[in-house]
């Protein structure tokens, strides 16, 4: 229940704020640009891992993870719903453990710890891939954001925007995010900064490819500011529409193992 | 086998408003499968014990044993988001270097387990339907779980056994039932049926020789759970089992921060967990009556208590310390008369056949006192666990581990080491490790012998 009201309170803000002096022009992007990071409706995809320690082509290390959305936005009485389930599918050994997302927090779940334990996004997953980012999270609800002008980037023009994050709950404070001019609203770029303005991580949107109607990033390129020397990659893939009881995002079900 | 049969009617039931052919296709079942190879020689030592067998001592003093497993598990819809499959099935073997004593025969060096035959069948959003062969679910706590009120016995061989932690679990024989399961964010609640299809005709044998029904479905139990998540960094819950031997048990874990958490289980029972040694049964059998067994459950009512707190560091690493109690432990009287009656036992009575039949009540006890164990229960009153999980960059884990019954000082304590490889596409793993039972002759965990077990194996994920 706690995390509906948090829902709630973040759509509250949200459209408060919209009603205000709310920059209308970037909520607008950064809703489109969520809509191209991931589809408008429960869905479930593949992520690989890809940690490549500094001048190395191949990985040094790799991690597989299935990984269930269930977003469901506010409408006709029905409440909001932002729970993900990420399946450890790879290596092998790690097979039967699993992360459950529900709004901000987040349970790990391995049979030797026999119960569901609280862990942070922020905790390193693998390379510079934190927790959190292997969970699509959704910037218009957890940002509140502001244009800042139009930059280069690549071979095209980017909108700049400012995003300040409207809860402590949410992982980092303040993000700057590029988004390709034009009618696709495509995501190209975000730099994630501390409460000190301190750069944590950047990450590139890459490798755009048709995926359930729309071009979508299926390569994310993460680089942490604290670990320079290499880099990780996430590759998306087997994106596809599948919306799983409310049953299987329950502490309860992933004691029971998942399917 | 009334159960298997009731599931195969609910399934075809369900397949006929229905069916996706991926399952049975065995597409998806092949994409989810997992199968495991493990490998292991172990070398194990013994000290005498109380216990002789026509005046001998009933295990070998040194042994080695080669272990053999191999997982197949999957998974797959059957109808897609309505009906699902999963099973996990185990295929076991051993073989020893020298002979094994008298205590340590098997009737088989082969065995499979059925670990998991599930289908689980959605009703709602919210609610599921599981049946076919189950596994209980395990406690918070490792050394024993006062609110795990379904318990069933061990399965696999009596000399040797694989030492992968996770095999833990797959030893206790899994349960031919049904639960239906209602989980929300908030709380979950579950109804779930064992059914008697049998009943246990070799109390006087090791469970790892019993029929997986006898080890499972030898008595009608109900569990009722509930867990709630509500409130902030609890989690509580309330198991109430029903059937032959009703019992209440309460527990909490408690989050004080997210790496600490305490957690804390009662359980309040109607009659006795697992078989006693009666002292009374022991007279008859001096006074030349001889009955059919020494051992039994009375509806005596009992408690039982655990605490423990475990801590877990952000890289996964786990320390734990655990207590436990139960009231119907074996006070240290209790325990002496049961020592006591193996010494009179052992004493040769110049008559072959009385010396014949006191080395059955032998066997007998040996057996008795190891099912306990079997079951997954204690024999003393007051104990303390204390383990920890050190997770290395490399991914390797070195786990120690010590329980201690705290009134005769007896332990169990061992290291366990986990390699993964590297190459080979991370599919390999290699472990190794040792185990020691130490303590007086006539204490819990050195009953059978001072022991030291070293070990060392593979895993394969083929």
């Amino acid at each position: 229940m706690q995390h509906n009201g948090l829902w709630w309170g973040i759509f509250c803000v949200v459209l408060s704020a919209s009603a205000g002096a709310v920059d209308t022009k970037a909520l607008d992007i950064i809703r489109r640009a969520d809509e191209v990071r991931s589809p408008n409706a429960p869905f479930r995809y593949t992520v690989t891992v890809l940690e490549y320690k500094e001048g190395s082509a191949e990985p040094a290390n790799k991690q597989v993870l299935d990984i269930s959305m269930r977003f469901i936005k506010p409408k006709n009485g029905v409440p909001a719903d932002a729970r993900s389930l990420a399946r450890f599918v790879y290596p092998p050994r790690d097979k039967g453990k699993v992360m459950l997302s529900d709004g901000y927090d987040l349970w790990f779940y391995t049979p030797e710890l026999r119960r569901p334990v609280p862990v942070s996004r922020e905790q390193r997953l693998l390379g510079q891939i934190s927790n959190g980012d292997v969970i699509v999270t959704n910037f218009e609800y957890a940002y509140a954001s502001t244009l800042e002008g139009e930059e280069p980037c690549g071979d095209k023009t980017c909108y700049r925007l400012s995003l300040i994050r409207q809860s402590d709950a949410v992982t980092y404070p303040r993000v700057i995010y590029w988004v390709e001019k034009g009618s696709d609203y495509r995501p190209y770029k975000a730099a994630y900064y501390s409460l000190d303005n301190q750069l944590l991580k950047s990450v590139l949107y890459q490798n755009y490819q048709q995926v359930l109607g729309t071009y979508r990033p299926t390569e994310i390129v993460v680089q942490n500011a604290r670990y320079a020397k290499g880099y990780s990659v996430m590759k998306y893939s087997d994106v596809r529409l599948e919306s799983l009881p409310e049953y299987h995002f329950t502490k309860e079900a992933i004691q029971r193992g998942t399917r | 086998m009334k159960c298997p049969a009731a599931i195969l009617v609910f399934s075809a039931s369900v397949l006929s408003s229905g069916v996706e052919a991926d399952c049975l296709a065995a597409d998806e079942l092949a994409a989810n499968a997992d199968v495991v190879l493990t490998g292991q020689a172990s070398y194990v030592n013994k000290k005498t014990s109380l216990w002789r067998i026509q005046g001998r001592n009933p295990y070998t003093a040194d042994n080695l044993y080669n272990d053999i497993g191999l997982k197949l598990s999957s998974a797959c819809a059957v109808v897609e988001n309505r009906l699902d499959l999963d099973f996990s099935f185990y295929g076991l073997g051993y073989y020893p270097a020298l002979s094994v004593g008298a205590f340590e025969k098997d009737n088989h060096r082969a065995k499979m387990l059925i670990d998991q035959l599930r289908l689980s069948y959605t009703l709602s959003d919210s609610v599921r339907l599981e049946g076919g062969k189950l596994s209980a679910p395990q406690g918070t706590f490792f050394l024993r779980s006062p609110a795990t009120l379904l318990t069933n016995f061990y399965a696999a061989f009596k000399p040797t056994r694989l030492y992968d932690p996770e095999m833990k679990a797959v030893y206790s024989e899994s349960f031919w039932g049904a639960r239906l399961t209602k989980a929300f964010r908030d709380y979950a609640f579950s109804l779930t049926v064992a059914p008697q299809l049998t009943h246990i005709d070799h109390e006087y044998q090791s469970s790892s020789n019993w029929s997986a029904n006898e080890r499972s479905n030898s008595s009608e139990r109900y569990l009722l759970s509930y867990t709630d998540y509500r409130l902030k960094n609890h989690t509580s819950s309330v198991n109430l089992m029903l059937g032959d031997s009703p019992s209440l048990a309460i527990a909490d874990s408690y989050n004080y921060t997210p790496q600490w958490v305490i957690n804390a289980e009662v359980a309040f029972h109607t009659a006795q967990q697992w078989r006693h040694f009666s002292a009374k049964k022991a007279a008859d059998v001096q006074a030349w009556q001889f009955p059919s067994s020494l051992y039994s459950t009375e509806n005596k009512q009992g408690i039982e208590l655990a605490i423990g707190g475990q801590y877990t560091t952000n890289r996964f690493s786990v320390l734990g310390l655990e207590y436990y109690f139960q009231s119907e432990g074996y006070s240290k009287s209790e325990w002496r008369e049961q020592t006591d009656f193996i010494r009179y036992l052992n004493k040769e009575t110049g008559y072959r056949m009385l010396d014949r039949a006191f080395d059955n009540y032998k066997y007998l006890m040996g057996s008795e006192i190891s099912n306990t164990s079997n079951k997954g229960m204690l024999q003393g009153k007051h104990y303390v666990n204390a383990y920890a999980s050190f997770l290395s960059d490399d991914k390797s884990t070195l786990q120690p581990y010590l329980a201690m019954n705290i009134v005769d000082g007896s332990a169990l304590l061992g290291i366990h080491h986990l390699k993964p490889l590297k190459g080979m596409n991370d599919k390999a793993e290699i472990y190794s490790g040792l185990y020691s039972a130490l303590g007086r002759k006539d204490s819990e965990f050195a009953l059978f012998g001072d022991t030291l077990g070293v070990y060392v194996g593979f895993k394969y994920h083929l």
